[in-house]
């Protein structure tokens, strides 16, 4: 069965770098694994419905819906607003509020792709107009979209969570630390060079404006409240929290901002059930998969195979990372997370390493392969923004990536980064 | 015409769907916190995910839009390109056809067993899956035909 499973998976992978949709090529996979195994092939429906049969996995749509309505919303113009007003008046000043902004954008979307796309296009206007090169401000933005998935909610970490069988909760909690210290790290790395790139700094507005501009998005800014105090306190599951967030966010619009109108309402149900289809499709067929391969026991075998060859933890985690990044370059984040969860998490945890310090190792080491070239699905959005060529974009994000690195390397080395709040909070 | 009328009916159930799940999520906290826990939300949420998953798997498919890598592909040689597309689609036909194949067996097998909570088979569980292998499957079967110039265009995003 192993023999097979590893001549299956060779196919398999070079069915995905020829081009084949990701969820085929694993569903195709599980069913040539299935047919030459002499097993029944209604395991592979019977495991695809399956996985979605659960309700940690109904978090995914309504974290997705949340964010395609405070999108069309226009929420964020109010979090610039306010975030400019704090932080605007320092040397460097939009380049910092641009990271504030992400940081609070991130406790309401899990993505970063959401969050370049929400407020990218207000963050590079407002950089281009103080005189910040395009590229600059381009990285900027791309660089502080990445804290998206780390602070929660986080649409990976759901997707990890359930394909791990790891709390969700506890993953949230963990991103929560490493998300504002990648946050505070761009804001350093801001201030080095601020002054050598010439950005500017404008009067401070007054605690008067601060006070305004908070009043005028208070209800926006609540959003992380209503989602994490919900959830942290204990009164609400992460699916749960996730659909008291969409319907806040409806309120928002509807009610207290009047942003939003009816016709816009078919549009967003409809692109977030394909948003739902593209990721939870990729879920489905990689349940079938990750139950074939337990069937044959590979991951069983490569275990002890990584863990006699690598000695301690903390080379494995170097060697996890490297692997995660090159894979990130090339490989949509979500995709290469299920490929990688059945591999490297039974490795990780017979090392000790807890897995939910590895999920948001694995979310930022993968996250960071949406602002890397080939692939960087968010250089791809900010570059259009910006109007930069990607060429000019793939350098400029180039120093942005260290501080981001930094960050990583901190994480997995050092698990109370990760672990001191889930364990503060569960009281273990 | 055909073709825009199912598509417009696949954006409604889809979103119907949307709306019911947030609908049962949110009325298993309402009632929850009203001292009155309903028994059937988490499983009625899970069926629900199942047909949502299942109708932005069509939609996806029908804007040809599923996630693939395509760094290498794009730099194949035109026929080279050509032929791993016309490979790629078989693949997904295939892929296709067996899933709403088995589903079917999957759907016939279960008929007769109920849900835990819910007064439904556990057939409509497996239900959704046999229009999404076939809308898979016939449509990357026409997308081959298109591709060895013969069939009409399907409009949609870069496959």
């Amino acid at each position: 069965m192993i023999g097979l499973m590893v001549k299956i998976s060779a196919a398999w992978l070079f069915s995905i770098l020829a081009g084949l949709p990701l969820f085929a090529s694993m569903g195709l996979a599980a069913l040539a694994f299935l047919w030459m195994g002499g097993m029944p092939i209604t395991v592979l429906p019977q495991k695809m419905a399956g996985s979605m049969n659960s309700f940690p996995i109904v978090a995914a749509p309504l974290f997705i819906l949340m964010g395609n309505i405070l999108g069309a919303a226009r929420i964020t113009d109010r979090i610039v607003a306010f975030a400019t007003a704090v932080i605007g008046w320092v040397r460097g000043g939009y380049a910092h509020a641009s990271i504030l902004t992400s940081m609070i954008f991130a406790g309401m979307v899990g993505s970063a792709v959401a969050d370049a796309a929400g407020s990218g296009a207000i963050e590079i206007r407002a950089m281009k107009n103080a005189g910040y090169k395009p590229e600059t401000a381009a990285a900027i933005t791309a660089a502080a979209a990445t804290i998206g998935p780390i602070i929660p909610p986080s649409l990976p970490m759901v997707i990890y969570g359930v394909t791990a069988d790891v709390s969700i909760g506890k993953l949230f909690m963990a991103g929560v630390v490493p998300g504002v210290l990648m946050g505070i790290v761009l804001m350093l790395m801001v201030a080095v060079i601020a002054t050598r790139e010439g950005m500017g700094r404008k009067p401070f507005a007054g605690f008067k404006a601060v006070g305004r501009t908070f009043l005028d998005g208070f209800f926006a800014l609540m959003t992380p409240v209503v989602i994490l105090g919900g959830m942290f306190s204990g009164f609400f599951t992460p699916t749960e929290a996730a659909a008291v967030a969409c319907l806040y966010a409806l309120l928002l619009g509807f009610v207290v901002y009047r942003t939003l109108h009816l016709r816009q309402l078919g549009p967003i149900l409809v692109e977030t059930a394909e948003t739902t289809g593209l990721v939870v499709v990729l879920v489905m067929a990689a349940s079938a998969l990750g139950w074939c391969m337990s069937i044959s026991r590979l991951p069983q075998t490569l275990t002890p195979l990584i863990v006699a060859t690598i000695k301690s933890p903390a080379m494995f985690m170097l060697m996890a990372n490297g692997l995660m990044l090159v894979v990130g370059c090339f490989m949509e984040a979500l995709a290469a997370m299920l490929i990688l969860i059945p591999i490297l998490v039974p490795a990780a945890v017979q090392y000790g390493i807890d897995p939910v310090q590895f999920g948001v190792v694995m979310v930022l080491n993968l996250i960071l392969g949406t602002i890397h070239p080939p692939i960087g699905v968010v250089l791809f959005v900010v570059t259009r923004i910006a109007e930069v060529s990607f060429e000019t974009m793939s350098r400029a994000i180039l120093p942005w990536l260290v501080p981001l690195l930094v960050v990583l390397l901190a994480i997995s080395l050092w698990p109370p980064l990760t672990l001191w709040l889930p364990q503060m909070m569960s009281g273990s | 015409m055909l073709r825009v009328w199912s598509g417009r009916l696949l954006n409604l159930v889809a979103a119907s769907l949307v709306v019911a799940l947030l609908g049962v999520v949110s009325a298993g906290i309402v009632f929850r916190a009203a001292n009155h826990p309903l028994s059937w939300t988490d499983e009625a949420s899970g069926y629900f995910m199942v047909w949502l998953a299942c109708a932005g798997w069509m939609i996806a498919t029908r804007r040809q839009s599923h996630i693939r890598i395509r760094f290498f592909l794009d730099r194949f040689p035109h026929c080279a390109h050509l032929w791993t597309e016309v490979a790629i689609q078989l693949g997904l036909a295939l892929f296709g056809a067996v899933i709403a194949w088995y589903s079917v067996h999957l759907v016939r097998t279960n008929a007769d067993i109920e849900a835990m909570a819910l007064p439904v088979s556990v057939a409509w569980m497996y239900a959704p899956l046999v229009p999404a292998g076939l809308l898979t499957a016939v449509q990357a079967v026409l997308r081959c035909w298109q591709l060895v110039g013969k069939g009409p265009s399907l409009g949609g995003g870069a496959a």
